[in-house]
């Protein structure tokens, strides 16, 4: 990802919107017996658009602001964010091929992935009382979420990121080559679609 | 070059990694601290409002939730009307029952207040997101007279305390949370223990380090011990109702030494809740 001041405005504000949608529609109710958590899959898609280092940022800033709204320790969910964020830049940076349901199924396994090490953390910390039997079945669902929710995040961040996608920039400039090696001269703009 | 971007970005990296460690070292066992009171301020107003605005949307979830639960439900309550229809007569006398442990605990869900406590009515806001730490955010503040530590109930009984405030919003660490534990005592046997939640479900509490285990039955009601001692004072006043013994195994009655308990509230449809402000501890 090309960091433009338009791109890191865009972001903020995606990254934004993902915020006030966990805090104030998704963490006050509860879906059949567990709470969607909507931010690893927001910073996993930020991971798989811009690369471990954007994606390890991106979830840090996100998880410190989410610990301050939610009175959890500070840092904690920062750490379990950035965890996913640069997990998921490290698969993209392999080259993997991303379409939208590998982008979903990275978004799962980022909740998953995140989850744990707060959990871990917890349990590190003594802050963590014995475990339910329920808890691995939570932790599924809530995968299960963020893979569901991930697909249209991806989709919808990297329509509005696509200016500052090297991939992007990479396909639009082929497809206009193509339309000129058939003679078709498109007009200013088209290729751009 | 390409080396020198790679090093610059573990540089990064492991930098915000040292960060959160440092973070979590200092703020760890007061929430977010400074920097979390400071962000509640400035954003407590906002909040409020978005959170209105978002009222309709999450009406429709916990609709979607409704309708899947009951599903579920209706199986598991034609199979209770059942029983109950058996039990009427000893639900009469269950009652009666019921009466005299409620005038002997001063239950909160008969609309009684803990003498010497102000009640303050706060809607949730937010909540944790995470199965690890459960905590929930009210519109109430320390405008309201909230403070740290202040017990908070809903009309079924104890749900949790109050861990951090800001003028007009404050945090509530929900009793499921791990870092939380109560202490309690059996009525009306009068053994004494720790409450605490087990991870991973709003439902499956275990009354722990229990004194006395002699006599406890399964339904017997747990509520808060509210001891003092000297300057020393539980932060939970006396006779909240925290839940009822769920499972004393039968063969080990009498050696048990933790039980499973059922709490009454139903973390999962909070809604409302009251702050208990002011009093004296204990």
């Amino acid at each position: 990802m090309i960091l433009t001041p338009s791109i890191l405005v865009r972001s903020g504000l995606l990254l934004l919107l993902a915020l006030v949608l966990q805090t104030y529609l998704f963490s006050p109710v509860e879906l059949t017996g567990t709470v969607v958590w909507v931010l690893p899959a927001s910073v996993v898609v930020f991971g798989l658009l811009g690369g471990s280092l954007t994606g390890g940022v991106a979830g840090f800033l996100v998880g410190l602001l989410s610990d301050a709204l939610t009175n959890s320790p500070l840092g904690s969910t920062a750490l379990a964010l950035m965890a996913a964020g640069y997990l998921a830049g490290l698969y993209r940076e392999r080259g993997s091929e991303l379409g939208w349901l590998a982008a979903g199924i990275a978004c799962g396994l980022g909740t998953l992935v995140a989850n744990l090490v707060i959990g871990l953390l917890m349990a590190a910390l003594g802050q963590s009382g014995p475990l339910s039997w329920g808890a691995p079945a939570e932790l599924v669902v809530q995968a299960l979420y963020g893979f569901l929710l991930g697909i249209p995040i991806f989709l919808l961040f990297r329509k509005v990121l696509a200016p500052g996608l090297v991939d992007d920039r990479d396909r639009r400039r082929r497809r206009r080559r193509n339309a000129t090696a058939r003679g078709n001269v498109p007009w200013e703009g088209i290729g751009d679609r | 070059m390409y080396r020198k971007q790679i090093r610059r970005r573990r540089a990064v990296l492991l930098g915000l990694v040292a960060l959160a460690f440092i973070l979590i070292t200092v703020t760890f066992g007061g929430g977010s601290g400074g920097f979390g009171q400071a962000v509640g301020t400035v954003t407590g107003p906002i909040g409020n409002v978005i959170s209105d605005a978002f009222k309709p949307a999450r009406d429709l979830i916990g609709w979607f939730d409704e309708t899947f639960a009951a599903r579920g439900e209706n199986e598991r309550l034609r199979s209770r009307l059942a029983n109950a229809e058996a039990e009427v007569v000893a639900g009469r006398v269950a009652v009666q029952e019921n009466r005299q442990f409620r005038r002997l605990l001063g239950l909160q869900r008969s609309g009684r207040i803990p003498s010497g406590y102000q009640p303050v009515t706060a809607r949730i806001t937010t909540r944790s997101p995470t199965i690890w730490i459960t905590t929930a955010g009210i519109d109430r503040g320390s405008s309201d007279g909230i403070e740290v530590d202040d017990p908070v109930v809903s009309d079924q009984g104890l749900v949790g305390k109050v861990s951090s405030v800001a003028p007009s919003e404050a945090v509530v660490t929900l009793l499921p949370d791990g870092s939380s534990a109560v202490s309690a005592k059996v009525v009306p046997g009068g053994a004494q223990g720790v409450v605490t939640a087990k991870i991973g479900t709003t439902g499956e509490f275990v009354l722990e380090f229990i004194d006395e285990t002699r006599g406890l039955e399964d339904g017997e009601s747990v509520v808060t011990a509210g001891w003092r001692e000297d300057d020393l004072a539980s932060i939970y006043p006396p006779n909240l109702p925290i839940g009822e013994v769920k499972a004393v195994p039968i063969d080990t009655r009498e050696a048990v030494k933790s039980v499973d308990i059922r709490p009454y509230p139903d973390f999962a449809t909070l809604e409302y809740l009251t702050v208990l402000t002011g009093g004296s501890r204990g």
